[in-house]
């Protein structure tokens, strides 16, 4: 059994688990930063070139 | 101008400027995910504690895999950076341009869980060991590499100058990689393979703790793998968007 969220005094093993936290928590804004600053760019490059087009046929 | 102002462009209209998604692609943007939560399971409740460490060892199943995330895009730059210089085909830039961003979140990812890791390890968040530095180095050599990018209007001078500097800042990728393994004065640990160094902090048997192996392969497959191929397709789709946008206006300009 995996002993995760359990104290150290259960367990002898010492209790690190916020650290896990921690890092669980960068990883978790590092890729929601990049995955929505992709979505950002294509939206507005989708909308430039929707623009551009409507522009050309004018 | 203002007649077109005042008509703002419907979510249709946007979407129909995108090109069509390949079924691969979806697949990959399923699969990702699916991946990434097996290998978090994994991780965090199949892998025993390892017992000198506590949980925060458990940022290994990341760390690691998302290092050779990174490098498998970096590779990919060069690959660009080569491509482009041959053909001077701009596909080959767009790849290059993809493998540095996605490179550079997943090296991210890796120097900051690191520093998670340390600092209850290591009693530092931070110390500039030879590993640690090379990676610094290494992070703020591809951030430089966007810097230029946007620093150069012309295209044909950007994506030549761009490719010379994508394949020369590999070089930053392959210090930090090998840097444990020929200098004996770093404290970072290297758990897989052989090793040279003497005075490693934080090191563990991958075998003594059960489930390590399984956690760190099935680790390699979102991290290493899926991530950067998916998200590196995407900012490819994104770049050829943005160079159609860049030829519409340019064309609009010279009416």
């Amino acid at each position: 059994m995996p002993i995760l969220f359990q104290t150290a005094e259960a367990t002898g093993i010492p209790y690190t688990a916020d650290y896990l936290y921690g890092g669980l928590a960068v990883i978790a804004v590092i890729m929601l930063v990049f995955i929505g600053s992709l979505y950002l760019r294509f939206q507005n490059v989708r909308k430039d070139i929707a623009l551009a087009e409507q522009l050309s046929e004018e | 101008m203002t007649a077109v102002k005042s008509m703002p462009l419907s979510r249709t209209d946007a979407v129909a400027a995108a090109p069509a998604r390949p079924r691969l692609l979806t697949i990959l943007t399923i699969a990702t995910p699916i991946a990434l939560v097996i290998s978090l399971y994994v991780a965090l409740f199949v892998a025993r504690t390892e017992v000198d460490q506590g949980d925060v060892q458990r940022l290994f199943y990341i760390h690691l895999p998302a290092f050779f995330g990174g490098f498998f895009a970096f590779t990919a730059t060069v690959v660009g950076g080569i491509a482009y210089l041959r053909t001077r085909n701009a596909k080959w830039d767009r790849l290059a341009v993809a493998g540095v961003e996605v490179g550079l979140a997943l090296s991210l990812i890796n120097l900051l869980t690191g520093m998670f890791w340390a600092r209850p390890i290591w009693n530092t968040w931070w110390t500039w060991d030879p590993r640690l530095t090379a990676e610094a180095i290494m992070v703020l050599t591809y951030f430089a590499y966007l810097m230029l990018r946007a620093g150069i209007d012309n295209a044909d001078t950007r994506r030549r100058f761009a490719a010379i500097y994508g394949v020369l800042a590999f070089v930053t990728v392959i210090i930090t990689l090998v840097i444990t393994r020929i200098r004996p004065d770093t404290i970072h640990p290297v758990v897989v393979g052989p090793s040279i160094q003497t005075e490693a902090q934080g090191m563990f048997d991958i075998q003594a703790t059960e489930g390590v192996r399984l956690a760190l392969y099935t680790g390699f497959v979102p991290w290493a793998v899926l991530i950067p191929v998916t998200l590196m397709w995407y900012r490819v789709r994104l770049e050829a968007m943005a160079e159609r946008a860049a030829l519409l206006k340019s064309r609009l300009l010279e009416r």
